[in-house]
């Protein structure tokens, strides 16, 4: 199989994931969450990331999740919320990288720790814009909220990495 | 499933059952702080009704309502409007927040 061929073939199969994570993002901005944060969620997209990060690498992980963040916000939301979420994204990403490269964590290890940062980014951003300290209040509740919901994203991630593996590498048999 | 996940999960369940006590044992709040940019604006009383339009520096503005000892954003011209999605809060270090304005509502004692 000639190299082109396999790099249009990854080209396509990232690009297949970066409108997963997109439409996860957006089905998630229809749920309102009660919470004085901007850019919290239950980070399903997060999902696609870590599903990534083990098929790819840290690169096109990285990459996807960027692109998915600007993408959302310039289609569904605005300007504001790009730059709040960026923080978040970013800081669990690299959190993300750091611990998939560790033997000790499996997927689900990584999505927990991939949700709790994400939170931290997003209530510094909170604290560096307010200039007050008004978020500290909700801030153990977030922690938890963010672990609980990259435990999930985790399973998920862990759920479908097999699948995913194969059905990238079946075509890549059959070309 | 790895040591490292049975070990963060532990720290999970820990942090969660800190975060319900910490939310179960917060007192009343007695009023509520609007600061601008981190600045103090004004303060006011949990214990009586009303509704006040804060208006910032640049023209832009959020209705808060205090209502039977709880704060609520009920309207803004924000963009994102997280401030008025965001729930009622009644307890001291709750917090209602608005990034684009820069408006924060923090309830004290
Ligand atoms: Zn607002």
């Amino acid at each position: 199989m000639s190299k082109t061929s396999n790099a249009i073939r990854k080209t396509a199969y990232l690009g297949s994931f970066l409108a997963l994570a997109m439409v996860l993002s957006y089905l998630e901005s229809l749920i309102p969450l009660p919470i004085a944060v901007p850019g919290i969620k239950l980070g399903l997209a997060n999902g696609c990331v870590i599903i990534l990060l083990y098929v790819f690498g840290p690169f096109e992980a990285c990459s996807v999740n960027i692109l998915r963040v600007i993408l959302t916000s310039l289609l569904f939301t605005n300007l504001y919320a790009m730059f709040y979420s960026l923080a978040g994204a970013v800081l669990s990403l690299l959190v993300m990288i750091l611990f998939s490269k560790s033997k000790h964590f499996s997927p689900i290890g990584v999505g927990i720790i991939g949700g709790l940062f994400h939170n931290i980014g997003q209530c510094t951003v909170a604290f560096l814009v307010t200039k007050t300290d008004a978020i500290l209040g909700f801030l153990p509740i977030l922690m938890a909220a963010g672990m609980i919901c990259g435990c999930l994203t985790g399973i998920l991630g862990k759920i479908l990495y097999p699948k995913l593996k194969k059905i990238y590498s079946m075509k890549e048999i059959r070309g | 499933m790895k040591k490292g996940d049975i070990i963060l999960i532990g720290i999970g369940v820990a942090l969660l059952a800190f975060a319900i006590v910490f939310i179960l044992v917060r007192p009343k709040a007695v009023y509520v702080a609007v600061y601008e940019d981190g600045v103090l604006m004004d303060r006011y009383p949990l214990n009586k009704d009303t509704e006040v339009t804060i208006r910032t520096k640049d023209g832009h503005w959020n209705v808060m309502q205090i209502k039977d000892g709880t704060l609520n954003v009920i309207e803004a011209d924000c963009p994102n409007q997280i401030c008025v999605n965001t729930v009622p809060v009644t307890k001291t270090g709750e917090s209602i927040l608005c990034l684009p304005h820069k408006i924060s509502f923090i309830l004290e004692q």
